[in-house]
């Protein structure tokens, strides 16, 4: 952890509040998102149990099967989830054309001409186990079957294909299709608990916002107003988790009581219907906080201001999802169940870069995120006391000098970068600046290397420098066949150590 | 204190609690809270501690689904002659397994034929079969289900219940263990895996001491570790093999290196007992009751608050304790690795902001390294004073 | 001297050398492999195997490396010879004035090469030049290489002789490794591995010797980081350190007469825990290089009798910002000695691999922690800070650091579709702490 976020939690522990880490909000959050949550058997990811679901906090759908390891019942609630979750990435089929700056149509390499997706389907669940549990359901339906000993639905496996891209996003990294409400409060906010207490939602917002605590989710006597953190804290631990795996006392106080209900009922020949009703009480009752969290982390979050770069990730998800749809209307969606050597590399190079992407993009959108590199020593904040413009030095060859501004700057803390390190000036990122001495009373002197006609930080300035820049890349050159160094001599048998 | 002493003194511990044995994976979640005196003892003196946490308010426990799909998916393995295990252990390990003639240790199977199962009872069934095994005993079986065996942690014999397997085969013993998480596309969960990997070197170990007491080479307990799973989201067992003599070396310094529970024990105060745990028909007053006896016994025992405690059931109440100490550890390890020896909340935050001169070595590096993070905070703190350009 | 049973150290790395170049020129294997030790002349062979190469008239041999350092380090070794070397390097690269003089001939673009004998690149710049095609090429550093980095150049050459360090630091991503770790031919796996696997009956040969790692390092290293085992090329007494007598007792001066003896010294700071940035460790490190400095030390080899001077001398450390604070406090001490600031190398792990120095201070990873993590108990972070030198190695740290091994818990994740590492770090770790306590000098 960085000496900032340590220091912000200490903060936070010992004023029993939340401390925010960041300016502005680092994840797109869309019009129309839809918010899901989710139970499994605790032990069988393939079991789902219920799903709560909508797309305003007032507007919830819940779906549940009374035997969670009956695989027809379990397809026939699937299928309803599966139709519901359809509907709503219908609304996002619109696509524009996309022009350059003449207002010319653009066009692929294969031809056709350039769509957009006008918007994007934007999935939000309560914590990262169950948004990582989505690649799991996804997986498990995508390739289901419409014949055989237990057909389906063809709206399964539709949806088994939707999730597998999106769940293939959110894989890469600063993709905002499939969120979770507790990264979505970790980017902006630090606690005062651990971090595997973090991954509780409850507990989490109670530090950031203590009075979210609903009475009707205790019993009478206890008071949920005019709590601090701590307090609020201690009651949503208690209450019942958020999923994907129920906690256990749940599992044998409700659950296993109510799915032995429904199994005793069908067995004495009352209407399933009927008999799914304690099932459906008890997932009612204890996914509710869990649904009032996620929608009321959206909203904290909905409160701070857009950062800069946000949009631009959004347009990959959008391209993203053109390409998708545009498949699914081809009928051509096809995923591989093994992916390939090159598959595999192709995917590690776009989570790298959209993992360097982000860190960069969110340090010069955000002063208090740079703050974090500057208290690591990967950044350096101070003041400009001296420009001069007509500074000479060697040049790349050594045989000509040429100008290059040189800078001194009184840094606010020690600079621990060494001399001859590169640095990018955050408030324009073509700018850079090579450190040449640091003097004993910490002054550090740049040359400018790069940028050198753009405006550069004057005289009083306070500016800050990073020893990071926006990543910059080129196409991936990967081949189109696996290369001999590849192949193995026999197939690859699963199971073998 | 002897061991008698001690022993007895840990049965004054434990006072009116039943006591349980213990298995293999709360043998590995007390390593993983290396030098807690508290679980140290609690698990030396077989308590039963997730009732007794849910007794302390922090309620725990395994789900009775993830309890019958381990039981059905075992079932599966050893049905029908045990054919998918023969299957398995012939294509991972290249035994040329034909047939299993198993012998089961369990309770029920144990009270069934003699009446009785108490922990000796088992431990030497265990013992005699397998000394028979190792001894090519013709009579002897092949594979023991759900032995006994015993192991020194912390100078005090923990009795081990093992949900892993051991079958004989040219003249070595080798682990089989059967998880019920699964392997999708290949690709067992791998904080899962290394779980069930602990657990296993954990049986192992006590597997080896076991033979060892009976005359035979250690040797002769392999370490390489079956370890059988759902294959994607069936019922199907798929094999994976993983030579896990590393993890039991590794297992056997850390018990090496675990204080002597006599010692732990001796410095308690004199007298500490838990109480019975209240019946279903107790009432209010009567929980309330042993509920403050078994907190004043448990908060008599130190601690060691760290990150890997959330495993373990008492993590609620230890870390209530820990925040009401203020001490640094209640932000998480990561953080706290960066506080040092410096061990609360305002003493670190003091340091930093210079309210406070630093005395030590640890509290200069604190002050200088948390110092630096609170001047930026600071100056973040005010928006006037954030980056800007003069004349702006 | 005392003798030594079976052939020398350099017949049996000539012989090794001469066996592996016949197997290339023969064109039999697709794959050959060649396990090189720290030290062991790796470069020395690659320089052998590219002038015979060169000599017998063949086609183009390309050098495959993994940094532009390691390039220009290897370009430098070829050059000033009969044949003609190539370098193909990025838009953004500067040629070194000494090699553009000594007639390597400099490019953008493989068709320019053209009439180069050997053409040297990192893999990145390869995976860029589209056109050509190689009947055989030499893959330097294939420990360090990833499996994709791998994949990206593989196609262009028709054969490979692959080379590497099987000790150092194993390949990483700050991308999600979770979507393709535990699969057969993940990306992350090194190109050794991966070799290993799609080519089983492949040859590898192991170079025998270290030339850089003195007796007194070479068992220890060996044992501690390595399957394999290799000795040291020198004898004992070969290589020595002469230190005038230092009237003053003084820790530094104990550790640095004790490094001068026995080739270690393991300088323990008392026990505490505290942030990373521990100022007494900086101290204590700008301390020992202004000491030994300042004493006038002398180094022995095969070669002669040179004065241990800043260049001489390198800091490892394991974190960057560990690296800012020892610069800063050694530069002080350069500064009241009339010495510029930067002459004293300071860097990371990862930085420092493939360089060697006469004498190296490392700061122990695991020092003023409470509790080890995956990441500080990594063999080939130790194994690349201890394999630096010539002479001698003193690594400084906290004491403690044998309670954080016995009480560290393990519980890393393990990918059961991958192999489990060849040296376990843990291990590796109490190994080197029961030979180094042997050599302990209290500061």
């Amino acid at each position: 952890m960085d000496p900032y976020l340590a220091y912000q939690r200490l903060v936070a522990a010992e004023t029993h509040t939340a401390q925010p880490v960041a300016s502005c909000r680092h994840v797109h959050l869309s019009t129309q998102p839809l918010v899901l949550c989710a139970y499994h058997l605790a032990g069988d990811e393939g079991a789902p149990v219920a799903f709560l679901y909508g797309r305003s906090p007032d507007a919830a759908n819940l779906v549940v099967v009374g035997e969670p390891r009956n695989r027809s019942l379990r397809f026939r609630m699937l299928e309803r989830l599966a139709a519901d979750v359809e509907r709503y990435l219908g609304r996002f089929w619109s696509r524009r054309a996309v022009v350059d700056d003449r207002g010319r149509q653009k066009y692929d390499p294969d031809g056709r001409p350039r769509l957009l997706a006008i918007d994007a389907p934007q999935l939000i669940v309560p914590n990262s186990g169950t948004a990582d549990w989505l690649t799991t359901l996804a997986r498990s339906t995508i390739w289901l079957r419409t014949d055989g000993d237990y057909p389906v639905d063809a709206v399964l496996p539709r949806f088994g294909a939707h999730l597998t891209h999106l769940t293939k996003r959110r894989a890469t990294g600063g993709s905002a299709n499939i969120v979770a409400a507790t990264e979505l409060l970790d980017l902006h906010w630090v606690t005062g608990q651990t971090d595997a207490e973090d991954a509780n939602l409850a507990t989490r917002l109670s530090w950031i916002d203590p009075n979210w605590l609903e009475p009707s989710w205790f019993s009478a006597a206890t008071s949920v107003r005019g709590l601090d953190a701590i307090a609020a804290a201690r009651l949503a631990e208690v209450l019942p988790g958020a999923g994907p795996v129920p906690d256990p006392t749940w599992d044998v106080n409700e659950l296993e009581p109510a799915v032995n209900t429904y199994n005793r009922a069908v067995s004495a020949g009352v209407d399933p219907a009927a008999a799914v009703e304690a099932v459906t009480d008890a997932a009612a009752d204890a996914l509710a906080p869990t649904w009032a969290a996620t929608w009321r982390a959206i909203e904290l979050s909905r409160g701070l201001p857009e950062a800069a770069s946000v949009s631009r990730r959004w347009e990959l998800d959008r391209q993203a999802w053109t390409w998708h749809i545009g498949r699914v209307d081809a009928e051509r969606v096809w995923f591989r169940r093994f992916r390939t050597a090159i598959q595999s590399a192709r995917l590690l190079a776009q989570s790298e870069a959209a993992a360097a992407t982000l860190a960069a993009d969110m340090a010069f959108d955000d002063p208090l995120v740079m703050a974090r590199a500057v208290a690591d020593g990967m950044a350096i904040e101070g003041i400009v006391i001296e420009r001069d413009d007509t500074h000479r030095r060697p040049g790349p060859s050594a045989r000509r000098m040429v100008t290059r501004p040189l800078i001194r700057l009184r840094p606010h803390e020690d600079c621990l970068q060494p001399i001859g390190t590169t640095l990018t000036w955050s408030t324009n990122t073509g700018v850079e600046l090579e450190i040449t001495n640091i003097a004993d009373d910490g002054v550090v002197t740049l040359t400018v290397t790069a940028g050198m006609r753009s405006p550069l930080p004057e005289v009083g300035d306070d500016v800050c420098l990073a020893a990071f820049s926006p990543p910059r890349y080129y196409p991936d050159t990967l081949p189109t066949d696996v290369p001999w160094t590849h192949r193995l001599p026999a197939p690859p048998d699963e199971g073998v150590a | 204190m002897t061991t008698t002493g001690t022993g007895g003194v840990l049965a004054v511990i434990r006072g009116g609690m039943p006591a349980g044995a213990l298995d293999a994976r709360r043998i590995a979640g007390t390593l993983d809270q290396p030098g807690c005196a508290r679980r140290q003892i609690l698990d030396a003196a077989a308590i039963p501690i997730e009732r007794l946490a849910t007794l302390l308010g922090c309620p725990s426990g395994q789900s009775p689904f993830a309890i019958i799909r381990g039981n059905v998916f075992e079932q599966r393995v050893f049905d029908n002659g045990m054919a998918e295990l023969i299957a398995l252990v012939r294509e991972h390990l290249d035994h040329d397994l034909t047939a299993v003639d198993q012998v089961d240790l369990s309770c029920d199977q144990l009270t069934e034929a003699y009446g009785r199962a108490d922990n000796n009872l088992r431990v030497a069934e265990t013992r005699r079969h397998l000394s028979a095994m190792l001894s090519g005993d013709p009579s002897g079986r092949h594979l023991l289900r759900h032995p006994m065996t015993t192991l020194d942690v912390g100078g005090v014999t923990a009795y081990l219940e093992a949900d892993a397997f051991s079958f004989v085969h040219g003249g070595q013993l080798t682990t089989v263990e059967v998880k019920s998480f699964a392997a999708i596309d290949g690709v067992p969960d791998p904080p899962k895996s290394a779980a069930a990997l602990t657990q296993a070197a954990v049986y192992i170990a006590s597997l080896q001491d076991t033979i060892t007491d009976l005359g035979f080479d250690p040797s002769r307990v392999s370490t390489r570790v079956l370890l059988i799973l759902p294959r994607d989201f069936s019922l199907t067992p798929a094999g994976f093999v993983r030579d896990i003599a590393p993890t039991v070396r590794r297992l056997r310094r850390r018990l090496a290196a675990l204080p002597a529970t006599t010692a732990l024990v001796a410095a308690l105060p004199v007298g500490l007992s838990l109480p019975a745990l209240p019946s279903k028909q107790a009432t209010e007053d009567e929980r309330e009751h042993a509920r403050r006896a078994a907190a004043g016994t448990v908060s008599a025992m130190p601690r060691r608050f760290r990150d890997g405690c959330i495993s373990c059931p008492l993590f609620r109440y230890c870390r209530t304790e820990a925040r009401a100490a203020d001490e640094v550890t209640v932000i998480g390890s990561v953080g706290a690795e960066l506080c040092g020896d410096v061990g609360t909340v305002a003493e670190v935050l003091s340091l930093a902001r210079g309210a406070r001169q630093p005395t030590t070595p640890a509290e200069t590096a604190v002050a200088m390294h948390v110092g630096r993070a609170a001047a930026v905070a600071a100056r973040h703190a005010d928006p006037t004073s954030r980056p800007s350009l003069s004349g702006a | 001297m005392t003798s030594r049973p079976g052939p020398s150290p350099a017949d049996a790395h000539a012989a090794v050398v001469d066996e592996v170049w016949e197997r290339f020129a023969a064109a039999d294997d697709r794959v050959i492999g060649v396990y090189s030790p720290p030290g062991a002349g790796k470069s020395s062979l690659v320089r052998t195997v590219a002038a015979r190469w060169a000599t017998d008239g063949r086609p183009q041999l390309p050098i495959v490396t993994q940094t532009n350092n390691q390039a220009d380090d290897l370009v430098s070794q070829l050059s000033g010879t009969t044949y003609r070397v190539g370098r193909l390097h990025a838009s953004t690269y500067k040629p070194r004035a000494q090699q553009v003089a000594a007639g390597v001939a400099f490019s953008e673009t493989v068709a320019a090469l053209q009439g180069c004998d050997i053409v040297v690149a990192p893999a990145r710049k390869w995976a860029y030049s589209i056109q050509g095609a190689w009947e055989a090429a030499v893959i330097d550093e294939v420990y360090q290489m990833r499996s994709d980095d791998l994949l990206r150049v593989a196609d262009r050459f028709g054969r490979v002789l692959a080379v590497g360090d099987p000790g150092q630091l194993s390949p990483f991503t700050i991308g999600d490794e979770r979507l393709v770790r535990g699969r057969p031919l993940s990306p992350l796996a090194t190109a050794a591995d991966t070799l290993r696997l799609t080519h089983p009956s492949a040859p590898w040969r192991a170079l025998p010797v270290s030339w850089r790692l003195p007796p007194s390092a070479a068992t220890l290293v060996s044992d501690a980081f390595y399957i394999r085992p290799f000795q040291a090329g020198t004898a004992e007494g070969e290589r020595q350190l002469h230190c005038p007598p230092r009237s003053i007792d003084r820790a530094a001066n104990r550790a640095l007469a004790e490094a001068a003896r026995t080739g270690w010294a393991f300088v323990e700071l008392t026990e505490a825990h505290l942030p990373r940035t521990d100022p007494e460790v900086v101290e204590v490190i700008a301390d020992l290089v202004d000491t030994i400095i300042g004493a006038g030390v002398r180094a022995t080899d095969e070669q002669g009798v040179t004065p241990i001077g800043p260049g001489s001398i390198a800091v490892g450390v394991a974190h960057r910002d560990q690296r800012g604070h020892v610069t800063t406090a050694i530069d002080r001490g350069l500064a009241a000695r009339g010495l510029p600031p930067g002459s004293v190398v300071v860097d990371t792990a990862n930085r420092l691999q493939g360089r060697q120095f006469e004498l190296l201070i490392a700061w122990h990873p695991l020092s003023g922690r409470r509790d080890a993590t995956a990441f500080h108990l990594e063999a080939g972070r130790l194994c690349v800070l201890l394999s630096r030198h010539r002479h001698a190695c003193l690594v400084v740290s906290r004491a403690g650091i044998r309670d954080q091994l016995d009480a560290h818990p393990g519980v890393e994740p393990v990918w059961l579709g991958e192999e489990p590492p060849a040296v376990d770090g843990w291990e590796a770790n109490l190994t080197l702490l029961d030979r180094l306590e042997e050599h302990r000098v209290a500061a």
